[in-house]
């Protein structure tokens, strides 16, 4: 008998095929839309124009050139290399100045290159390292960037910049891809739900911007809505060893990426022991018991916690490392905190004042001022917007979706009352970050005098804006849901592309 | 041009309007380079206060040059000079032909001059036009922009590598719609 010939274009061909289960198709249509949407953001954005992106580039590169985290007293915040090249691009004199456009073709730009150049030639790329406005967070983010910085460690530092921002791209795919699998969790039998659900992440305009820049945002992003969705699941189908793990790696993953993450510790902790009692018929079935799944589950959340303690033991750092901060009002100025006042901020921080509240730091708190308008579309350094009436769209979008999300919610009263748990958890998690946020927003207007406030401190939560998004599109009832779902995706698409105006007039008109 | 919020800004002088910076009293005069402008500016946008006396006239003058113009009527905030025509460069001076101050707003950074000496200070300027260019007659300029000056990071195609990616993007979020929301 003849052998038969290999083919391995056809191999390859079945290792490519797409998967044949809908949630899964609509998981991979979203992973590619938002892969598209966070490559192109990476490239529109000049570098260092994310928010505080200066500064986690500097972290980035002192780990992935010293092995060692940033924070280093009597370091300057950056290396000669990421100073001249800052210095080239004029990067001081565009962050905050919405007029400044970036080095224009005919001179300007081959000055630019050319400087950028010679850095890469001669200056040094280890010296910097010092305390910034990132040095205090933990390393999870930077060791992953520091992989494609290594991987270009021969290019120019805009290339290893690319290089790093394109990892963030990955990472923001795939947490509209978990976006699109958590709705498809909550709102079974609906591919439209979990493709709207995940959109509504994977073409925010703010979301990409963020998503695709060198930040732990976007690690943190893809861990809150991954913790999300394993505490969902394990909450439907039951806690299993694997469950635990998945948990516990997700919550030991998230405080080591960014302190704005430690608020959904406790809640995972609460998550995981009321499962464990839940479940505990179940567990006390499994191969390794009761006890195997606890162990399991804690080893998993402390592993990298562990390995970082390990690591800055051996490197000789604190665990603690410093960080530099807004310059604080002077002390007569500052008023004394108390109890009353910051419940009435955070209630303002997030729903309409009031009539017996007071107004507090000159009407600046608003959830317009904070969130929707941020949502809309605060770009760069805080320092352009997309244009207003996108805003004003934006905002009868939000207000009409709440709206319809009341009247799913009636519609639908049966089905949330069975997912009570899973919803209690989603709402714990968002609590607990919401009442974080606030006090931290608290604390820094009465020290400072300036806002704290910024929609990317929300992201871990993105995966509720998803659900919340395909759960208005049932406001409608169900025949017409589908078809409001079309309409939300244009809309989605339009919004994202007046991002993307609005940043080619910012910096290249 | 790109955005609706601004469609006629065209340039500026790199100082934003933080604050006032000077107050210019009656017959004085302050001058502060135009900046620069992707396009011609029919004005100059600059943020005064007048303190509840009345709005006083402004002249807008070019040292070397007799053209003019006079601005009488506004009110406090942003308003805007009409620079004459065939003045498109250069230093432009704010006089004060009123009989009180006017505040004007800047940054405390050197280069504005009174009486030909140096201040403390620059006023900011705002160059706007009311005819400014289409879309189609930018998008090429603007999309050779993206890229630039990116030391290898980028191109002259970075540009449109980015607008062949917002195509792709909302062709697969259409099409992913409308295969799968029935």
């Amino acid at each position: 008998m003849e052998a038969q010939p290999v083919h391995p274009a056809g191999q390859r061909r079945r290792r490519l095929r797409l998967p044949q289960d809908p949630v899964r198709r609509v998981v991979l249509a979203v992973f590619v839309v938002a892969l598209a949407n966070g490559l192109l953001w990476s490239l529109l954005t000049p570098p260092f124009e994310v928010p505080d992106e200066t500064a986690h580039i500097a972290y980035a590169q002192h780990l992935a050139e010293t092995g060692r985290r940033a924070g280093e007293t009597g370091h300057p915040e950056y290396s000669d290399e990421q100073a001249a090249v800052m210095n080239a691009m004029a990067v001081q004199s565009i962050v905050g100045h919405p007029l400044q456009r970036t080095p224009p073709a005919g001179g300007p730009d081959r000055s630019a290159d050319a400087a950028i150049q010679q850095a890469t030639r001669t200056a040094s790329r280890s010296n910097g390292g010092g305390p910034s406005t990132a040095s205090s967070q933990p390393p999870l983010y930077y060791a992953l960037a520091a992989i494609p910085y290594r991987m270009f460690s021969w290019a120019s530092l805009p290339v290893r910049l690319e290089a790093m921002r394109v990892l963030s791209a990955v990472l923001f795919a795939l947490s509209a891809a978990l976006a699109a699998w958590l709705v498809a969790e909550l709102l079974p039998g609906r591919s439209w739900a979990a493709l709207v659900g995940g959109l509504a992440v994977g073409l925010s305009p703010y979301a990409a911007f963020v998503g695709s820049g060198v930040t732990p945002d976007v690690l943190l992003l893809l861990i809150g809505t991954a913790t999300l969705l394993i505490a969902v699941r394990a909450i439907r189908h039951g806690l299993t060893t694997r469950r635990a793990v998945a948990l516990g790696l997700a919550v030991g993953a998230g405080a080591m990426t960014k302190l704005t993450f430690l608020p959904f510790v406790p809640v995972a902790l609460l998550v995981f022991v009321v499962l464990l009692w839940r479940d505990r018929a179940a567990l006390r079935a499994e191969r390794r018991g009761m006890p195997g799944v606890i162990a399991a589950g804690v080893a998993a959340g402390v592993v990298l916690p562990a390995l970082f303690v390990l690591w800055v033991g051996l490197i000789g750092m604190p665990i603690m490392q410093a960080g530099t901060s807004t310059p604080s009002l002077s002390p007569d100025q500052i008023h004394v905190s108390n109890t009353r006042e910051f419940a009435s901020y955070t209630w303002q921080l997030y729903l309409p004042r009031l009539w017996f509240m007071t107004e507090l730091f000159g009407g600046r708190i608003t959830p317009d001022i904070a969130w929707v308008q941020g949502f809309a579309g605060r770009l760069g350094w805080l320092d352009y917007d997309v244009a207003p009436r996108v805003i004003d769209v934006f905002r009868r979008v939000i207000e009409i979706g709440i709206v319809l999300i009341v009247a799913a919610a009636i519609q639908w009263r049966h089905a949330l009352w069975r997912n009570r748990l899973a919803l209690a958890a989603l709402a714990a998690f968002s609590l607990a970050l919401m009442l974080v946020i606030s006090k931290a927003g608290y604390d820094f207007r009465r020290t400072t005098g300036t806002a704290f406030e910024q929609p990317r401190y929300l992201l871990p939560i993105a995966g509720v804006w998803a659900l919340g998004v395909a759960f208005a599109c049932l406001g409608l009832g169900r025949r017409l849901a589908p078809v409001l779902a079309i309409v939300v995706v244009g809309l989605l698409c339009l919004h994202d592309l007046a991002g993307i105006l609005a940043t080619l007039a910012r910096y290249y008109a | 041009m790109l955005r609706s919020d601004s469609p006629s800004v065209v340039g500026d002088n790199g100082v934003r309007p933080l604050g006032w910076v000077t107050t210019i009293k009656p017959h004085q005069r302050v001058c502060t380079p135009l900046g620069s402008a992707s396009s011609p500016p029919d004005a100059i946008r600059v943020t005064v206060g007048v303190a509840g006396a009345g709005a006083q006239p402004l002249a807008l003058t070019f040292p070397g040059s007799s053209e003019r113009s006079v601005l009488r009527d506004y009110p406090d905030g942003p308003v805007e000079l009409r620079i004459p025509d065939h003045v498109a460069a250069g230093t432009a001076c704010i006089g004060n032909r009123g009989h009180s101050g006017v505040y004007i707003a800047g940054e405390g950074l050197a280069g504005s001059t009174l009486h030909g000496e140096e201040q403390p200070f620059m006023v900011s300027y705002i160059l706007v036009s009311h005819h400014p260019p289409s879309w189609s007659s930018v998008l090429g300029r603007v999309l050779r922009h993206v890229g630039q000056a990116r030391a290898g990071a980028g191109g002259s195609a970075t540009g449109w590598i980015v607008l062949a990616l917002a195509v792709a993007m909302v062709a697969t979020a259409v099409g992913a719609a409308a295969r799968w929301a029935r």
